[in-house]
């Protein structure tokens, strides 16, 4: 077992927040864009009401403001590459934070949760893995150890879970939204826009009732507060995985919320374990099956979950777990699946199947 | 430990400190801010309003909506469902949030009219239904205006 050290002794791998860097630039990119295509003569914020969040907040001509949001696109695109990491996710998120402050009428909940995230990966050195740095480094000869300080990790995932341990609290003790009063109003004043769209009534007609509400809207209370505390723990943490892509799928069909649905559901690697490699894979590529398999996870394995080694003797697959547990079959297999990023959506809930004991052993080298 | 690392360390408590510590200011900052900034209240009301704008002159109150002095209020005032007030808009980041932008953009508009020689200052009728509860009404007012001598 493995000792367990403060987190400020503690190293943690990057790799799961390099995979968070990619995918935040391209949500950065859409963020800025609509204010890019906003800032145009005669429809500029500054030529209106506006309300800067302090007088001494510079406010640029119209030139000069859509010169500092192509800034921040080329920075946001570079972040996202891997390219000079460190310093474009600096520039990224000096213009994302120039330009919330700028206006206090821009500030919404989703563009504080992105500078909050962004404000993370200038912490967390992420391009050290799975960018243009590491690969560049490689071919200088002095690869980069994709590694942080734990405590950089664990103050993210602190701010990343407080928006649903906010908002959820906040709903909790507000009568009217634990009552579902608030969403059954919303939903009984927008069903005109919902029938517009095509959504046929028997479907509108129990949702827009206050007892479906009632109930509904605790349980999205619930759930918001449950992913805030379950991402803690390692036995609920898959579980609140699964509630908050839920959750941001729920929203982005209900609401307008512009990057936030994206943004939760990229910002679920931050609570990826912070290991990499530390689960053994062996592939029988002798046979078809396994060759298969082994192509897979050279592909998909974006977050180095296994150390892939070939094999022709014993089973086709056959996994060591980081306890030690030894998995062969289909077992192996689903546990395998499960772990890549793109198929983890669908295969972790067949880990159901898994259950019950597993069978121990030792790794077909030492048996 | 040498003295090097165990700065190092004692700056990332710090550090680790200071920024959940401003988290969590703002959170709780939240309950007494009417925009909830930086506090994740997203959708707290599903509350609604409307607002009669009347420029108030020495010849009495005239209604904007048509414009005045060859300027329009929509073209003024943008976004956050400010830019027809006479028309029952959402206000689902909260009344206070909402009126207090809507006092803004009141004082806002009364300071950014020079070509407007009459209006002493603006006053709007505010209806307010508080999620679905009983509609409330209030007089707000923008500064007074100084007009130039005649």
């Amino acid at each position: 077992m493995t000792e367990r050290r403060p987190i400020f002794d503690e190293i943690a791998s990057v790799r799961a927040i390099a995979l968070l860097r990619i995918l935040v630039g391209p949500i950065t990119i859409v963020h800025l864009w609509s204010f890019l295509e906003a800032a145009q003569p005669g429809s500029y914020f500054a030529e209106r009401f506006y309300v800067p969040f302090t007088e001494l907040w510079p406010v640029l001509p119209l030139e000069g403001y859509r010169a500092v949001l192509l800034v921040g696109l080329v920075a946001a695109v570079l972040m996202s590459a891997g390219f000079l990491s460190r310093l474009t996710s600096v520039l990224t998120l000096a213009v994302v934070v120039f330009n919330l402050f700028s206006n206090q009428l821009f500030f919404h909940h989703n563009r504080a949760f992105l500078t909050t995230i962004l404000f993370g990966l200038t912490l967390l050195p992420a391009g050290r893995a799975l960018s243009v740095d590491a690969w560049l480094a490689k071919q200088a000869g002095h690869p980069l150890r994709d590694e942080a300080p734990m405590w950089r990790l664990v103050l993210l995932r602190a701010l990343a879970c407080t928006p649903y341990l906010a908002s959820g609290f906040s709903k909790l003790i507000d009568p009217d939204w634990w009552s579902g009063v608030v969403m059954y109003d919303r939903i009984s004043r927008y069903r005109h826009v919902a029938e517009a769209k095509g959504v046929p009534a028997w479907l509108i007609d129990p949702i827009a009732t206050p007892e479906f509400n009632a109930v509904m809207w605790k349980l999205v209370v619930l759930t918001e507060l449950f992913v805030g505390v379950g991402y803690w723990f390692r036995r609920t943490r898959v579980t609140a995985m699964f509630m908050a892509l839920g959750f941001h799928t729920l929203i982005e069909i209900t609401s307008t919320v512009s990057v936030f649905s994206y943004l939760g559901i990229a910002a679920t690697l931050i609570w990826v374990t912070p290991r990499t490699r530390d689960r053994v894979l062996w592939v029988r590529t002798d046979e078809a099956r396994g060759r298969r398999l082994a192509r897979l996870v050279r592909a998909l394995d974006w977050l180095a979950r296994f150390d892939l080694r070939e094999t022709t003797q014993g089973p086709t697959v056959r996994v060591r777990d980081r306890d030690g547990t030894i998995l062969e079959g289909a077992p192996a297999r689903r546990l395998v699946l499960s772990r890549l990023p793109p198929l983890m959506p669908l295969v972790t809930p067949l880990l159901l199947l898994d259950q019950w004991p597993r069978r121990t052993g030792q790794s077909p080298q030492s048996a | 430990m040498r003295r090097g690392p165990r700065l190092r360390r004692l700056g990332a408590q710090c550090f680790f400190a200071a920024v959940i510590g401003l988290q969590l200011f703002f959170v709780v900052r939240a309950y007494d801010d009417p925009h909830h900034l930086f506090g994740y209240q997203p959708f707290s009301e599903s509350s609604t309003w409307r607002a009669t704008i009347l420029r108030v002159t020495d010849s009495g109150r005239h209604d904007i909506r048509n414009g005045w002095a060859g300027y329009h209020w929509s073209q003024l005032v943008r976004g956050r469902g400010l830019t027809t007030p006479w028309v029952d808009g959402s206000a689902a980041s909260g009344v206070e949030s909402q009126l207090a932008f809507f006092q803004q953009a009141l004082d806002w508009v009364a300071t950014h009219t020079p070509n407007d020689h009459s209006t002493r200052y603006f006053e709007a009728h505010v209806r307010t239904v508080r999620n679905r509860g009983e509609p409330e009404t209030r007089v707000m007012r923008s500064v007074e205006r100084e007009l130039p001598e005649r």
